[in-house]
């Protein structure tokens, strides 16, 4: 056959089996894309990055990759890029929306701050890396089909989880990968659901995997949850640390919580990092259109980010007396202002600490949530007497939102990423056993190979599909007789369709000849209208042809004929190609050569009621 | 596939695509000239508000203004007729931009269309804007109990200035309901998003004409064709338009070419910067009617620089946007970067709005106000720079501007619509000191840049209007579309492209199912170089998505051979089958086989063959016999291998 079906190729450099430091390598008909280029909280030395030597045997990216893929602003899907991009070296088109290409470079360039000024870390990108990082990022927006290259082309869907965050299709040909990157199947108070168009149908669908087996208790308990214990733990005069990123899940937090304290008329100061509070607020100004479809529809009257009783930080105000509740970033507590107001908020037992998302395995947030009750900080021992609360207010989606999605794109192999082994495991089950698809969950560096279904697209000449299309009457036309000749010119290495025998011509063989096989039932009826025949017998066939003797419709594949001199009998007579339709022209015959009330036709041959009786000749 | 054109004007495009299966109307021109026989509407001024009624008519409504008949009351507007387009058979409208999206309920609400309407997001969200803009407007004006007693050709014919159109064909503005419902029949797209409609991929492109405009290709199995609506290659703050998807099509259909001769739209914007400034100088007010989005958003800042920039201009000049969608259309512009010129987007990055308005407002230089009641009366001072709708002067707030600036003849009125005669304009206004200069901003592409576009991109062929190849002005070859493989379409005319391509096969693109791929058996053909497999197997339709599923009952193939009576005999009795009676009747044989209820009639040539049975069981068995002594065809059987093997 000269259908040639393309293996592709993946293999996670990161996020295989493991949260944190998303980065996947794809090869799709001969050219490799890589999606995401995350960096791990966990680690302070190389382990942070993906093992970009791992890619094209060592060699320059930029000569292997057709090009990179960021899902969305988090670290830990861009926090590499930099590196990748200015010290690894890379000079290829590195795609992303507009949002993720707008906001990533702040938290790039925050996150360098605490990691160089704070830590005093001295081997790390600088700032006119991420510049020139960033000049080498392509935005796209929603559902543009961006063609990469003639035949390389890739697609976002919306996917909720951040402002700006997208799915990526990676399309050459017949054959495609879309990866989800972290998404949310149900919109919250700032972002809608994430949303694939009809009709995207992935040949492997490579999703993230964060709350595999977690089906989350409906969103306004969780919420009426949250508030409660802010509320319980101010009441009580207890400062609330929320360690939140400034992007994303803090803009929905602060949402709710503003309108609570609006309603309960609390007083209670809320403070968020300065500056950054600004600034996230700025960008979703500008992105508007990015936001859910209530908030675009209000933004005219009313910005939803601008808060009455959330204000800026002000200095020192971490140290002032009586309860408060702070914002702070980073959300996992690995460095920054979170982590310093943490480290003298957390041997109180009146305070709490509100985690509201997901913390990689190494981080000081992680360990919180863990429960220790004593942590190492910058080598010094902190007793942690503080409440702990873990809300997920993460937006991924969770087992049941997966299922969803793959309900929805029908692929055919599934892959999990982002999330832990023992949960893949779980929902990888699921999944096989619900909608029989084979699922992988790599580890990091296992490359898996997946041979597609052959997908073979002819070109058919127009009036054999009309032909065909003709002989189904049923107007759903799902089940229309297709028979063609399908030649295979292997001097052009082309296929083509042809009509039955209909180019060449045949051999005089009197054994060899074509058959003309045609069907016939003689009906027998009370009175034979022919033109009344002929006009209900029009719906079936407007072309159909009145004669002297009879009708013929289809050209003669089917003919209805005056049956010898009897008046009140006729002959049906069908060519084989022709059945699908008999028993429609039968009801039509019936019903118009007896009159109503007369019982079932007799056959004049009186067929037998059951079973055909056989005789054998002895 | 055929093309109808419905352009009443070919710089308001309306054309009509028609496959067998599908029918797609491409953009819902208005027309806003019918408005100049109306009187403007105005909140007080004792010229129009007690302008007489004509005496000779003695209709209530109808006024005399400066030796000029209008009629008081909602103006109307001219639209191609959906009964014409017979909407309810269109399955798609394609908009390309939101001039056109404006008068789409004329189109979709006032007929039985129930298909989907495709647009960018961007014309979409500023098209509405300009719906709501003129909803409001027509609110505004008290409504007339009868309204076309007026049109009669014995009353309107004698009119000093007579319509230009028969009014009978115009119609009053749609209602707010009507735009309800048309928006609910809506998909947005985003630039470069293919859909598939019926086996067409069409897909939006960037025109550079105004904010979310776009051109379109639509594409099949067997033509490429781009519907090039109103473009601009030189755009500076509209994204760029992009010309590579133009080099991949067979067909061009041109349409919406400036109307500016000799002269480009960057030279009437730098006279518009220069008149206005030359206006303020002299201490006078500009009045700048026009629409509340798209230039105007660069418009109000170049009118801000050159204010702070220009010696002999008060600082504190102010900029007035007045329109009931001002507000709205200042915010949109801040959230639609991402559809603008990259200088402009990558404020995005800093991050800033692309615009400078917000800061505008906030320092005080620009003030927006929804009407001219309230603070717009308490805060007015002169000299300043008024934006305000509607261009015509006929509705809205600039009509009354007009009014108030008009003893003076330090003012000005700069009219830019490039669709709206400045004369017919003004004509209502005539007597008053204001001055009215013309600088109309056509943003259209030139024939000039089309002719270098074509013969960059080299179609295989351009339609267009056929008003297109005809110069514009008499001895002007070069204000026409050149270009060697051209095919004008007149107004109201079909074309058939079969009739332009060569290529007469149409080729329909089928997915084969894997099971059906597996199951082909390729034989080699004994003399030709090629392999043939039969495929014997059902086609879906289903969704015109065309798909070779594997059968799911038996299909019927052609059958070789020759049928026999010994042969016949031979199988039936194989097959158990008892043979009553063989007569010859004529040269048929008939062969009775009674147990079965069912009789076998072949001809002498063993060709021809019958079953005649009115019992499905024993048809079907009886087919088994015929398969067993035939061949079913399988590309190979019967054909001529002999000779041409003697033959090579």
């Amino acid at each position: 056959m000269p259908e040639k079906v393309p293996d592709i190729k993946i293999v996670p450099l990161g996020a295989g089996q493991d949260v944190g430091r998303s980065c996947i390598l794809i090869t799709i008909g001969g050219k490799n894309v890589m999606v995401d280029c995350g960096m791990h909280m966990g680690y302070q030395d190389d382990r942070r990055f993906p093992d970009f030597s791992y890619i094209g045997g060592g060699g320059r990216l930029t000569d292997y990759l057709d090009c990179v893929i960021i899902s969305h602003f988090h670290l830990d899907h861009c926090g590499s890029l930099p590196h990748m991009s200015e010290i690894v070296g890379y000079d290829g088109p590195i795609y992303m929306t507009y949002p993720t290409k707008a906001i990533a470079q702040v938290l790039l360039e925050d996150y360098r701050k605490v990691q160089c000024d704070i830590k005093g870390e001295t081997n790390f990108f600088t700032s006119d890396d991420i510049k020139n990082c960033m000049k080498k990022c392509i935005g796209c927006a929603l559902h543009e089909v961006i063609q990469v290259d003639d035949q390389l082309s890739i697609r976002a869907f919306y996917a909720g989880h951040v402002l700006g965050a997208a799915m990526f299709e990676i399309r050459v040909g017949d054959h495609s990968v879309l990866y989800t990157g972290d998404y949310n199947m149900t919109p919250d108070r700032h972002l809608g659901a994430a949303r694939v168009l009809p009709g995207v149908r992935p040949t492997v669908l490579i999703s993230e995997s964060t709350y595999a087996t977690t089906i989350r208790d409906s969103k306004r308990a969780r919420e009426r949850d949250f508030l409660r214990k802010v509320h319980e733990s101010v009441m009580k005069g207890g400062k609330v640390i929320i360690p939140v990123f400034a992007l994303g899940r803090a803009q929905e937090l602060c949402i709710l919580l503003e309108s609570y304290w609006e309603r309960m008329a609390l007083t209670v100061p809320i403070y968020f990092s300065q500056g950054l509070a600004e600034r996230a607020n700025q960008y979703y100004r500008l992105f508007i259109s990015w936001t859910n479809e209530n908030i675009k529809k209000t933004f005219v009257e009313r910005n939803m980010f601008e808060f009455k009783h959330i204000r800026p930080m002000e200095k020192g105000c971490e140290d002032m007396p009586g309860p408060q509740v702070l914002f702070s970033t980073p959300g996992m507590l690995h460095g920054g202002q979170s982590l310093k107001v943490f480290k003298k908020w957390c041997s109180d037992p009146i305070n709490m600490i509100i985690m509201p998302g997901y913390c990689v395995a190494g981080t000081v947030g992680a360990k919180v949530i863990n429960g220790e009750k004593r942590i190492e900080i910058d080598g010094k021992m902190h007793d942690i007497r503080l409440g702990v609360e873990y809300m997920s207010f993460s937006a991924h989606a969770d087992a049941k939102g997966i299922m969803q999605l793959i309900r929805q794109c029908e692929p055919q192999h599934v892959m999990f990423v982002h999330g832990e082994a023992e949960k893949m495991e779980f929902l990888k089950g699921k999944v096989e056993k619900e909608y029989n698809v084979p699922v992988h969950m790599p580890a990091n560096g296992e490359t898996v190979s997946i041979t597609a279904h052959p997908k073979l697209d002819i070109q058919v000449p127009m009036d054999q599909i009309e032909q065909s299309l003709n002989l189904d009457p049923n107007p759903a036309k799902q089940r229309c007789p297709f028979v063609a000749d399908i030649v295979y010119d292997q001097e052009t290495d082309t296929l083509n369709v042809m009509a039955t025998g209909d180019n060449e011509s045949l051999v005089d063989d009197d054994e060899c000849m074509p058959i003309t096989l045609s069907l016939s039932e003689i009906i027998r009826g009370r009175q034979i209208d022919w033109k009344r025949l002929a006009k209900e017998l029009l719906a079936f066939d407007p072309h159909l042809q009145h004669k002297d003797d009879g009708i013929e419709m289809f050209h003669g594949e089917i003919t209805v004929l005056a049956n010898g001199d009897d008046e009140n009998e006729i002959e049906l007579i069908w060519d084989e190609c022709r059945e699908p339709w008999i028993k429609l022209i039968q009801k039509t015959l019936y019903e118009n050569i007896t009159p109503e009330s007369s019982p079932e036709p007799m056959d004049p041959m009186e067929p037998p009621a059951t079973e055909p009786e056989i005789r054998v000749q002895a | 596939m055929n093309i109808t054109n419905y352009s009443v004007y070919a710089h308001k495009p309306c054309f009509l695509l028609e496959w067998p299966h599908v029918r797609i109307l491409i953009d819902t021109p208005i027309d806003f000239t019918p408005f100049f026989s109306f009187l403007p509407h105005v909140y007080q001024s004792p010229r129009i508000k007690n302008a007489h009624i004509v005496r000779k008519f003695n209709i209530p409504y109808l006024k005399e203004l400066g030796n000029r008949y209008y009629v008081e009351g909602r103006p109307e507007i001219f639209h191609v007729s959906p009964d014409m387009l017979k909407m309810s058979t269109g399955d798609v409208i394609l908009v390309s931009n939101y001039d056109s999206f404006l008068g789409l309920p004329f189109y979709t609400e006032r007929s039985d269309f129930t298909g989907k309407i495709y647009v960018t997001e961007i014309a979409y969200q500023y098209g509405k804007l300009l719906m709501e803009e003129m909803l409001e407007f027509m609110e505004r004006i008290e409504a007339r109990t009868e309204v076309n007693n007026w049109k009669k050709e014995e009353i309107c014919g004698k009119f000093p200035n007579p319509p230009f159109q028969n009014p009978m064909e115009w119609k009053p503005f749609y209602t707010a309901q009507e735009m309800h419902s048309c928006l609910t029949k809506v998909v947005t797209l985003s630039f470069n998003q293919t859909i598939d409609l019926f086996r067409i991929k069409i897909t939006p492109i960037v025109s550079g004409h105004s904010y979310g405009s776009a051109y379109w290709t639509l594409k099949t199995e067997n033509e490429k064709i781009a519907y090039l609506s109103a473009s601009n290659q030189n755009a500076l703050d509209v994204k760029p338009m992009e010309i590579d998807p133009l080099r991949n099509v067979d067909y061009i259909l041109a349409t919406s070419l400036s109307r500016l001769v000799d002269t480009t739209v960057q030279a009437m914007g730098h006279r518009l910067i220069k008149e206005i400034s030359e206006v303020l100088k002299s201490h006078g007010s500009v009045l700048l009617p026009m629409c509340p989005v798209g230039p105007i958003f660069e418009l109000i800042e170049a009118v801000s620089d050159l204010i702070t920039s220009t010696n002999g201009i008060s600082l504190d000049t102010p900029i007035y946007f007045i329109s009931p969608m001002a507000k709205s259309a200042i915010a949109f512009a801040s959230i639609s970067a991402e559809w603008m010129a990259e200088s402009r987007h990558n404020t995005v990055y800093v991050p800033e709005e692309p615009f400078s308005h917000n800061h505008l407002i906030r320092s005080g230089r620009l003030k927006i106000y929804d009407s001219l009641y309230g603070n717009f009366s308490k805060e007015f001072k002169t000299p300043c720079v008024i934006f305000a709708s509607h261009a015509s002067l006929r509705v809205g707030d600039a009509a009354h501007m007009v009014e108030v600036l008009g003893s003076d003849p330090k003012n000005a009125v700069i009219v830019t619509d490039p669709d709206l005669p400045c004369e017919d304009v003004r004509e209502p206004f005539r007597t008053l000191p204001i001055k009215f200069l013309n600088i109309p901003m056509d943003f259209r592409m030139d024939f000039g840049s089309m002719e270098r576009l074509l013969a960059d991109v080299k179609p295989k062929y351009v339609l267009c209007s056929a008003v297109y190849t005809r110069p514009l002005i008499l001895r002007r070859p070069d204000l026409q579309i050149n270009y060697e493989k051209l095919w004008p379409i007149e107004y109201d005319e079909c074309i058939q492209l079969a009739k332009l391509s060569r290529n007469k096969q149409k080729l329909v693109s089928v997915n084969v199912h894997p099971a059906v791929v597996k199951n082909l058996k390729f034989k080699q053909h004994p003399t030709k170089k090629v392999a043939i497999a039969k495929i014997v197997c059902h086609l879906s339709a289903f969704n015109d998505d065309f798909k070779l599923v594997p059968a799911q009952t038996r299909i019927a193939r052609k059958k070789y051979g020759r049928v026999t009576l010994p042969k016949l005999l031979k199988e039936l009795r194989n097959q158990h089958i008892d043979v009553v009676d063989t007569e010859e009747e004529g040269k048929d044989t008939v062969l009775e086989c009674r147990g079965l209820h069912a009789r076998i009639i072949f001809n002498e040539d063993g060709n021809r063959s019958k079953i005649q049975t009115s019992n499905d069981q024993s048809r079907a068995r009886l087919q088994g016999v015929f398969r067993a002594i035939l061949v079913e065809d399988d590309g190979i059987v019967g054909r001529r291998v002999e000779e041409e093997r003697n033959a090579a």
